[in-house]
């Protein structure tokens, strides 16, 4: 009998944490998205209408595309640059310990934090800017600044045209994105590290008795055999970056004009901010269903299995 | 045993975590919150919670000291919660006055007691489509610094600042044509200076909402507006002006990188040295078409589900009261929202330093200044949102004012129906 029991008492706890933090409160926002609620007056029932509401939305569109571009921008970035860090870490030099560790201390560090140095390192009269200046160049003000990013280059290089092609991404979200590059690249860096670590010294060894030059083994060799650790490495980013908040609530406030609003700020926005709770619930749950499925499209490119067995 | 030995620890967990007692020992206690005056402040706040106490022996006040990002949601959390402080000097009160959740001081307090606060105060922050939310407490009235050498080499007489706010626009412009300096450190955004619907009322635009709908879509508010649009696209003032970022527009003044700076007193001077305090020189602030100088307000608010609302409110018109925010602005660059204590020689003393003179400014400015609260409507933290966003495309170049007015008009009064 105790046999038979004792399974379900092991996993009790983690059930019982599961359905407190997570189950009740996906159902209770289910319940909530489909009511009018502020908080302080009781809940009106109004079936779909938020979900209807957030079609009609003009700046639930804006905020969707944003939020999209933003994790364009944001996972192939992570996927290589982090990749590149861990290749150049995975060697044996002396003290490399002490460079891994000092490359992992912007994951450590507090987005709040790093949110107000990068600020005044985007400020139109702030660091960056004035390295730029030292080279002859007049750089924009880099959180304010609305100008897509081809646009930006296109008057820096003398000509006068403009289309709204050239209008995405805006320099301020392409800022906000090199933050979040900055920050998550080193602790994508030590999956992939622990990857490389796998891989058999014998394989790089033989590809280089074969003639292969260093770059022809990394492409041969090492990128198919870290196969695993990529899926791994961008389904995390992809659910991050479609998550971020941190960024946006310490640097832009969504602004300017919301062209750095993602959605988990816009949600922040509508519940904490205009009160408006239902439909920040229903929006939340466009979230919920959108990083689903992302996760099932990397799932599946993976053949179902990530567990990373390289 | 085991088991026994887990319950009493739940218990003891769950007694010792359980929300406190307001009646305790017989005595009421009362949950007191304010914003950030931590350790500085914390023996003219305990000292006036001892005076309290000792005149009314069945109160006890608890003093909790909450961040200025943090209050406003933690109020909020509380009173969802339904375990909301008892006096709260409270932030971002749009949010809450639109769901009837505070106490009418307008009935609340005898008119004795609403007569001896300015009239302006007391319909000022709290004051909510015809009654008042909250007790007014300290404040500041704006006034203006400006750099004498920027002025200079600018081709402008430092012993005449500007005087109006066109004035101000057009020296600004002058400063930045000759000097390529900005003319006015100024902030536009909502959640820090004086947004599009300050300007529109410093420039006597007010209201905005006439019953079901907005007046904003008109040539009047166009040509406020407009003024502003212009000074920021020739970087009269500086590209950061449209952005939230707290305190740069000190900084730009400091720097030497901005000629003026509207600001609420004379306690920047702490970040001034010897040779930036010679350069500068305190004055009135630029008058719109109003006439009136702004002003902002601390303010003290009650909770309707407070289960001491009588002793809250008293506890409130103490704190607020002539002696103690008198003895408060002794120990701080802040003016008083009463007005006895507004009419104390100690705002008319000789100032010693140029801090003491921006003060004397600012107090000197109190009976012609005007609270900036905004618009008494419902979901108004939404559509100050788009009023800023509409008014932001415009500077930046995106679209006329015109036809950011008018977009503005459409979206607000579809939120007003809405709402």
């Amino acid at each position: 009998m105790h046999s038979k029991i004792s399974p379900y008492l092991f996993i009790a706890p983690g059930l019982l944490c599961l359905a407190t933090f997570f189950a009740y409160p996906l159902l209770d926002t289910f319940w909530l998205s489909l009511h009018k609620y502020n908080i302080f007056d009781p809940p009106e029932f109004i079936g779909l209408e938020n979900f209807r509401r957030a079609l009609d939305d003009e700046l639930f569109w804006r905020v969707l595309a944003n939020t999209l571009l933003y994790a364009l921008i944001v996972v192939p970035s992570l996927v290589v640059i982090s990749f590149f860090l861990a290749l150049l870490l995975n060697s044996t030099l002396t003290g490399i310990k002490i460079f891994r560790t000092l490359y992992y201390i912007p994951v450590v560090t507090s987005i709040v934090v790093a949110g107000i140095v990068w600020k005044w390192i985007y400020n139109a009269d702030g660091l960056l800017n004035a390295l730029l200046q030292g080279l002859g160049i007049s750089g924009p003000s880099w959180l304010a600044d609305a100008r897509g990013v081809p646009q930006a280059l296109v008057e820096f290089l003398g000509f006068s045209f403009s289309s709204p092609w050239l209008s995405e991404p805006a320099i301020a979200l392409f800022s906000v994105a090199l933050v979040t590059i900055w920050k998550a690249a080193p602790y994508y860096m030590i999956i992939y590290l622990a990857g490389l670590q796998g891989i058999p010294v014998q394989l790089m060894e033989a590809a280089r008795v074969d003639g292969a030059s260093w770059w022809q083994g990394v492409r041969n060799v090492i990128i198919p055999t870290i196969q695993p650790y990529t899926l791994v490495v961008s389904i995390i980013a992809t659910i991050g970056a479609l998550r971020t908040f941190g960024e946006v609530y310490v640097m832009t406030g969504g602004g300017p004009f919301h062209r750095t609003n993602l959605l988990s700020y816009y949600i922040y926005t509508l519940g904490f901010k205009y009160l408006e709770v239902g439909y920040a619930s229903a929006v939340s749950l466009i979230l919920l269903a959108i990083i689903m499925v992302f996760a099932l499209l990397n799932f599946r490119m993976a053949g179902g299995d990530n567990t990373g067995s390289a | 045993m085991r088991p026994f030995l887990l319950l009493v620890s739940l218990l003891f967990i769950l007694t010792t975590c359980s929300s406190s007692d307001h009646r305790d020992d017989g005595r009421i206690t009362i949950e007191f919150w304010t914003i950030a005056l931590g350790d500085a402040f914390a023996d003219y706040i305990n000292g006036m919670i001892a005076t309290y106490e000792a005149q009314h022996p069945n109160v006890r006040v608890r003093w909790v000291d909450v961040s200025g990002t943090e209050v406003a949601e933690k109020f909020l959390a509380s009173l969802v919660g339904d375990d909301p402080p008892d006096v709260v000097n409270a932030y971002d009160l749009p949010r809450f006055l639109q769901y009837d959740v505070l106490v009418n001081m307008d009935e609340a307090v005898s008119p004795a007691d609403q007569a001896k606060r300015l009239e302006s105060f007391w319909q000022g922050m709290g004051y909510y489509q015809g009654s008042n939310y909250a007790l007014p407490w300290y404040s500041s009235v704006n006034m203006m610094w400006y750099n004498r050498e920027i002025f200079s080499a600018a081709g402008l007489d430092p012993d005449q600042p500007p005087q109006t706010i066109d004035e101000m626009l057009e020296m600004g412009r002058t400063i930045r044509q000759q000097t390529g300096k900005y003319g006015i450190s100024w902030y536009l955004h909502p959640s820090l200076g004086t947004p599009a619907w300050a300007l529109l009322r410093l420039d006597g635009f007010w209201p905005l909402f006439d019953g079901d709908h907005t007046t904003i879509n008109s040539p009047k508010a166009c040509a406020i507006l407009q003024k502003w649009v212009d000074a920021y696209k020739d970087g009269t003032l500086p590209p950061e002006a449209l952005a939230a970022a707290g305190r740069d527009n000190v900084n730009w003044f400091i720097e030497g990188r901005a000629a003026m700076l509207p600001f609420s007193g004379g306690w920047i001077t702490r970040y001034f040295d010897t040779s930036f305090e010679a350069k500068v020189t305190a004055t009135r602030h630029p008058r719109g078409a109003l006439g009136k100088m702004p002003a902002s307000n601390m303010v003290l608010v009650v909770p309707k589900k407070s289960p001491n609302v009588k002793e809250a409110v008293a506890f409130g018109l103490f704190v607020t009261n002539d002696v103690n925010q008198l003895a408060f602005c002794r120990l701080v660059a802040i003016l008083p929202s009463t007005k006895k204590a507004a009419a104390d020689p100690y705002f008319r003393r000789p100032p010693e330093t140029i801090a003491d003179v921006a003060n004397s400014i600012s107090a000197a400015d109190i009976p012609n200044s005007f609270v900036q609260a905004p618009p008494d409507v419902r979901g108004w933290s939404r559509m100050e949102d788009i009023l800023y966003e509409e008014f932001a495309k415009a500077m930046g170049g995106q679209q006329s004012i015109e036809k950011a007015l008018a977009r503005v008009e459409r979206k607000w009064n579809h939120l007003l129906h809405y709402q």
